[in-house]
């Protein structure tokens, strides 16, 4: 029998044993904190950096030399006529909320001082200081409430950031682009402005309640990017606006990138002018886009000489693209006129392999030139509608006067309204409401859209009764 | 030295022997069989030359210590047993004409000078038979492979050894060998790895555990899995522990070496694709220029992806051991030095999956991809062992060990052509790395007092990761209607990369033995771990000549493609999340005893404290909350392992120990570090906490006589915060999908593990069944009732989802059945060993989709693998080694019935789930010969 003692230290170590595996232990976590920035009311004595608030007061110019941050909770108003002049790579972090109020007599700019446009047509995108991204962009962080853009240009704009100065969204060493958006509870409107020259997206939208009318939009992508890229989250209407010259798409929708709501846009009545020439990868649109997951409506696009038609996307076997199909079954879409100068294009106005359907109010009509018994994404020979239904823009001849169609990038002294004989009068349908987002988004003059302007009976941006884009 | 000279003359004998064996065969016969035993220890001896010295004529004893042996009938046959260190021994029979005749032998330890006693007495340490023996006298629960096993194993390197061992299975490199071991269906951040029983940093950029494939196997001396932890081990462990014990000096001299060439018949159907790696800027362009310059596309070449064809790939493995000790015994001293030079490869079939399936969580994927790896492996090790004996009471040890291995990879990546028209993406890829391991050990072992023990450990390690200039560039073949075709350059990408993970470690223990069946021990750590990784890369596109797609570049050789920065900058990407610097201390004590009750019942028990305090400096701005740093805790790791021995040949243990394991010292760090990923952003988590493990372990051990071995046994594991990757929410309106902890999983399961030779024949055999189970938070998208497509995670409920939808799995890893199973033939007289393996790994979880439903599994795979060798005059062995004979392949998919198109598409040939991912290697061959002098 073993005595007490000998036991002991084995009763000790279960004891102990017990005692110890009771416990978890638990971990000391000591973070940093984060630099605390008390948002500062704005002036523009000095060089403008950091955390500001307040009003940039009318006609005042500022100097950007650091990123400008409006904190969450602080609002930042600028009044018309204000000048906001990058000095370098510096970005608008809106985590509270932003007015940029200009109006048509005094617009606002986020500009880069000193540096003019140099629209040479057929000069190469790797010099034009419009691609190069010469300040970052106005970033809305996943805080952003609300961020109102009108009467405002956005110029030369989406700069790469070494750090980025958002909570998510942008990597670090990434590009920005010149308009950011990323609440889907937030509240976006752009009306009225002008947004020119982009490496990448103009727009880039990972969720938001958007209103995005009248404008005009210019070099929007270097070789690749469109002018609006929405995905996930983003409900809202992109109306009445004038593309020239992007990269790819005028606008993309894609449910991608996991939040809700549904990516659902209404994009009716605008104007899209050669899009779609310095993107090199095949397919990836020259107008507008709808994919993977995406609803939403598109009617009354006037596209002239762009290098794809409207584009949804369909399962299939398409090499080198993401194929995922769009919503097709709450997509409805039709009046779109498309008008082209070449035979490729005119080949593509249904792009071959994806899944847009021909539809009956379709300019040309598809009955003209589609062969009987047309498949969806099927090769078929344009020739019959080259050069037919000719818009009649005011200012800018058709057949287009230049060597390539790659050539045409920004508005410079054309006239996008429509002459008499246009073959876009009157072929508009106004059977459709805006979307209405949920919650709606405000009609303001300061804190809202100014006008949530309905469809036309004219396609295109700029219907004759002059209720489209103001440009 | 006469032990060396009998060796030679047995050897001559064996060869003599050999001859005789075959010519026999006529005239009136008899047969004589019986057992040799050890009469000390009534083990079998192996290997014992049993001899008529009359005729010469003769045999030698099987795995089992069993022979037979046809004689020529008689009156008085006269039977020699000889073995090395065993008395000779006779006996005489008569034998009658188709008699059999038992004879059995009790040898007796030979017992001349005191010396030869100490050498003949000692077992081999490399020995199966000593690792038999450790594994029963072990104080807790593990098993061993020896540097035997490992030696005729068909495997070369470490990662491939272990997969032999019981309840262990690998995660293979993309070359097919194993480089990553799961204990128990713990995966492998819940392991970790010791060499001479002292942890190593690992070479691998973001984790903490070290690729095994880095190990020669022939450095081996044994290869331990502890699978139950006592308090003097570090307590990081919840699967277990691998130690790699490597060979130390012997007791004579000992020479050996090897060289072996080998092929893989994987590229008798298409070349091995090689590239110069001497071209390689060591340095990025930011490293080798002023801070803040600017990258021109003139400082990048894509010519190495020009790659060239080896016709014949032949592979090459050379080894030398040698090994001595002075007269004296005190100075021992043993270098071995290893050089494997591999050509393996991959050829790869590939359903990329997009990140974001269809709804209702249906699989998608955007580039059906075929892959062909050619891996050149480049496996040099070295490792010194020094051992010196001041007096009978204090000894010294010093272990060096320099590890490196480099993997140069050619891949080529064609997008299948199955579509109607578009652009078919080819990708190259040349990608060489170097991981290198450099430890240095010294040890001390003091008998202070007859029972006052001390021994203590200081070591420095350092492992380094290193991939220059990955060239990566992509051309397109476009086939698209309406637009220009041909092969055009598209884009190059540039990465540097490299790492480091420094310990400085010191370690004492202190034991008194209080009676002889009574001891304590106390002893401590401390540990200093720096790791940094660096990370950086550039973009560059095709250069144009104008705007459109009418003016792309053909594409003619990688060598003159030319490229421009298009949309990256030409920066240092110094800010890249994947940037970061982090220390480790760590600082361990603890208290243990052991006791033996009644003879019978050996207890070990006690506690181990470990305090841990991480820091790290990460790339996030200074605004935002946790840019840097500091994580402590301390553990109380009690366990106690207790022993009952029912008789001399079984034990009965049960055992429990609490395991924490450490999160990735990246893991920690909050910067966002994927790139190009549109669908989610994933992120580090410096509130991750660390997992705690209660482990119970029962185990019947039976060591039957001949080495037949029989142990069974259950394990339950319960893990409170076991890391796993899901949806969580960092603040307001944000989510990353991150390292998290998910509440409590359960991991258990039964292993068997038996043993068994009758005479030249063996089966050796494992088998472990385990389950686990942890529930986490995944996404799901889907069209609600109102028709909308919607996405329900922890960061979004929705109405169908108003809490986060979540999924019940096993642990990553972790097959339900994973078995061993080895047929081995050993004839000492012929001087021929063979052995025939078998691995079967059970389905398993190899990747996590953060959607329900889309995980991937990896198929059930059964390998088979066999290795001979046959003794050869002049101290020669040749050996051959063919790996996966059946042509293996590594198959992953998603268990969900494909639909529409996809049914007919390449590899898909289940109706009810699909193929994702479909490797194969084919065989491989090795013959060699090796030489061994002692």
């Amino acid at each position: 029998m073993p005595t007490l003692s000998r036991l002991l230290p084995t009763i000790s170590l279960a004891a102990l044993t017990l005692l110890a595996g009771c416990t978890d232990s638990v971990e000391t976590v000591e973070l940093s904190a984060p630099r605390l920035l008390i948002g500062k009311p704005v002036d523009n004595t000095a060089p403008l950096g950091g955390a500001v608030k307040g009003t940039m007061q009318q006609g005042q110019s500022f100097d950007v030399n650091a990123n400008v941050i409006i904190n969450a909770g602080d609002t930042l108003v600028i009044q018309p006529g204000v000048k906001i002049n990058f000095l370098g790579n510096y970005n608008f972090v809106v985590k509270g909320t932003l007015l940029s109020l200009g109006t048509q007599a005094q617009p606002i700019y986020f500009t880069v001082k000193g540096l003019a446009k140099t629209d040479q047509p057929g000069a190469s995108p790797a010099t034009d200081p419009a691609y190069q991204g010469k300040w970052g962009g106005i970033l809305g962080d996943v805080t952003c409430p609300l961020m109102v853009i009108k009467w405002t240009h956005v110029e030369f704009g989406g700069g790469v950031v070494l750090v980025s100065p958002l909570s998510a969204g942008i990597a670090n060493n990434k590009n920005t682009n010149p308009v950011y958006f990323q609440n889907p509870a937030g509240v976006l409107v752009v009306e009225d402005s002008w947004l020119y020259g982009s490496p990448n997206d103009m727009m880039t939208l990972l969720g938001g309640r958007i209103q995005i009318m009248r404008n005009t939009f210019e070099k929007c992508g270097k070789t690749g990017g469109e002018g609006i890229s929405a995905f996930s989250g983003t409900t809202g209407n992109v109306a009445y606006n004038l593309f020239v010259g992007s990269a790819t798409n005028g606008v993309r929708v894609s449910n991608g990138g996991g939040k809700n709501p549904q990516a659902n846009l209404a994009v009716y009545n605008n104007t899209l002018v050669h899009c779609g020439y310095r993107r090199a990868a095949a397919g990836r649109g020259g107008s507008i886009g709808f994919e993977q997951g995406a609803r939403g409506i598109f009617y009354n696009n006037l596209m002239v000489n762009c290098k794809y038609g409207p584009r949804v996307v369909g399962s299939g076997n398409y090499l080198g693209n993401v194929l995922v199909i769009a919503d097709t079954a709450n997509l409805r879409y039709g009046n779109s006129l498309n008008y082209v100068d070449s035979v490729r294009i005119a080949n593509e106005i249904y792009p071959t392999n994806f899944l847009t359907k021909p539809q009956p109010t379709d300019i040309p009509r598809p009955g003209s030139f589609l062969p009987a018994g047309y498949r969806l994404g099927q090769v078929y020979d344009g020739t019959a509608v080259l050069r037919q239904n000719n818009p009649q823009f005011v200012g800018f001849p058709l057949p287009a006067p230049v060597q390539r169609l790659s050539e045409v990038a920004t508005v410079g002294t054309a006239n996008f309204r429509l002459g008499s004989g246009s073959a876009a009068i009157g072929k508009g349908t106004t059977s459709f409401a805006p979307l209405a987002t949920s919650p709606s988004i405000p009609l303001s003059a300061t804190y809202g859209a100014t006008a949530i302007t309905p469809p036309s009976r004219d396609l295109g941006a700029y219907p004759l009764d002059n209720s489209g884009n103001q440009h | 030295m006469p032990a060396f000279y009998r060796f030679l003359l047995l050897f001559a004998l064996a060869g003599l022997l050999a001859r005789t064996a075959i010519a026999q065969g006529r005239g009136a016969t008899a047969t004589l069989h019986g057992t040799i035993l050890d009469a000390a220890t009534g083990e079998p001896v192996i290997g014992a030359t049993v001899l008529l010295p009359a005729s010469q004529q003769g045999t030698a004893t099987g795995l089992d210590g069993t022979y037979l042996l046809r004689v020529a009938a008689g009156p008085a046959v006269v039977v020699q047993v000889q073995n090395l260190g065993h008395e000779t021994q006779t006996q005489t029979f008569s034998l009658a004409e188709g008699s059999r005749q038992q004879a059995d032998f009790r040898l007796k330890a030979a017992g001349r000078a005191l010396a030869e006693v100490t050498v003949a007495g000692h077992l081999d340490r490399e020995s199966t038979e000593a690792a038999r023996r450790t594994e029963q006298r072990a104080d807790n629960v593990l098993n061993i492979l020896s540097a035997h096993t490992i030696e005729l194993s068909p495997d070369v390197t470490a990662g491939n050894v272990v997969q032999r061992a019981s309840g262990v299975s690998v995660v293979r490199n993309s070359g097919g060998d194993g480089q990553y071991a799961i204990i128990r269906g713990m995966d492998r951040r819940y392991n970790y790895t010791l060499v001479n029983g002292v942890k190593i940093p690992s070479p691998d950029p973001n984790n903490r555990y070290v690729p095994l494939d880095i190990f020669p196997a022939e450095l081996l001396q044994r290869l331990e899995v502890v699978k139950a932890l006592t308090p003097n081990m570090e307590g990081d462990a919840i699967g277990g522990a691998m130690n790699m014990v490597m060979k130390s000096a012997p007791d004579h001299l000992v020479v050996a070496a090897t060289a072996a060439g080998g092929y893989s018949d994987l590229f008798a159907s298409r070349s091995f694709a090689g590239f110069n790696t001497n071209n390689l800027a060591r340095q990025s362009p930011a490293e080798r220029n002023p801070a803040g310059y600017q990258a021109q596309a003139g400082d990048f070449s894509s010519q190495v992806l020009d790659f060239s064809a080896v016709k014949v790939p032949v592979n090459s493995l050379f080894s030398l051991t040698v090994g001595n000790r002075t007269r004296d015994g005190r100075l021992g001293l043993l270098v071995a030095g290893s050089l494997q030079n591999t050509h393996r490869g991959s050829d790869r079939l590939f359903y990329r999956p997009l990140g974001q399936p269809n709804p209702g969580n249906v699989f998608t994927f955007d580039e059906i991809q075929r892959r062909e790896y050619s891996l050149l492996q480049t496996r040099a090790g070295l490792h010194a062992k020094l051992d010196y004996v001041l007096n009978e009471r204090h000894k010294l040890g010093l272990y060096s060990l320099l590890l490196r291995l480099d993997d140069a990879q050619a891949r080529t990546i064609r997008t299948n052509d199955l579509g109607t028209g578009g652009d078919v993406p080819i990708r190259r890829q040349a990608r060489w790395q170097r991981q290198q391991l450099w430890a240095e050990t010294l040890q001390g072992d003091h008998a202070l007092l007859p029972r006052l023990h001390f021994d203590w450990t200081a070591s420095y390690a350092r492992a380094t990761f290193a991939t220059p200039d990955v060239t990566e560039v992509t051309s397109k073949n476009a086939t698209a209607a309406n637009t220009q075709q041909g092969t055009f350059v598209q884009a190059a990408t540039h990465l540097w990369q490299h790492s480091h993970d420094q310990d400085l470690t010191g370690a004492a223990n202190l034991s008194f033995a209080i009676t002889p069946t009574f001891d304590v021990t106390v002893g401590g750590l401390l540990r200093q771990k720096n790791r940094s990784n660096y990370y950086d890369y550039y973009n560059l596109d095709a250069a144009t000549s104008g705007v459109g797609t009418s003016n792309q570049q053909p594409f003619t050789t990688y060598g003159q493609a030319r490229f421009v920065f298009n949309l990256d900058n030409g920066l240092e990407k110094s800010t890249n999340g994947n940037n970061y610097a982090a220390t480790e201390r760590i600082g361990a004590g603890y208290a243990q005893a052991k006791i033996l009750l009644f003879d019978r019942l050996q207890l070990l028990g006690g506690v181990r404290l470990e305090a841990t305090r991480q820091h790290y400096d990460s790339q996030l701005p200074d605004d935002q909350l946790g840019r840097s740093g500091t994580i402590r805790y301390v553990d109380a790791l009690p366990s106690l392992h207790a022993k009952y021995l029912l008789n001399e040949r079984q034990n009965l243990r049960l055992s429990y120990f609490k395991g924490i394991s450490r999160p990735n010292l990246f893991e920690l760090v909050p910067a966002q570090n994927d790139l190009n990923n549109d669908y989610y952003t994933q992120a580090g988590n410096p509130n991750l906490k660390h997992t705690q493990a209660d482990n119970f372990d029962l185990r019947y051990e039976h060591y039957g006589p001949a080495h037949a071995q029989l142990l069974a046994g259950a394990f339950y594991k319960r893990l409170r915060n076991p890391i796993e990757y899901g949806f969580s929410q960092s603040s307001s309106n944000l989510y990353f999908y991150q390292p998290t902890n998910f509440g409590t999983a359960t991991n258990y399961g039964v292993e068997l593990v038996f043993t068994k030779y009758i005479r030249h024949w063996g089966l050796t055999g494992n088998y472990t069944y385990t389950h686990s189970a942890i529930t986490t938070t995944k996404r799901v998208y889907y069209r609600d009732a109102a028709g909308n497509l919607v996405t329900a995670d922890a960061g979004s409920p929705t109405a169908d989802y108003p809490t986060a939808p979540t999924q019940a799995r096993p642990l990553q890893g972790q097959s339900d059945h994973i078995g061993n199973l080895a047929l081995l033939y050993k004839n000492e007289t012929r001087g021929l060993d063979a052995q025939l393996a078998v691995v079967y790994t059970g389905r398993r979880l190899v990747a996590v989709s953060p959607y329900r439903d889309l995980d991937q599994w990896q198929r059930a795979t059964t390998q088979l693998d066999f290795s001979a060798e046959a003794r050869l005059p002049f101290h020669l062995t040749a050996f051959l080694k063919v790996t996966n004979l059946l042509n293996t392949a590594t198959v992953v998919e998603v268990m969900q019935a494909p639909a529409g198109d996809l049914r007919t598409a390449p590899g898909q040939d289940r109706a009810d789930r699909i193929l994702v991912q479909r490797d194969v290697y084919n065989r491989s061959y090795l013959l060699g010969v090796r030489f061994r002098l002692n």
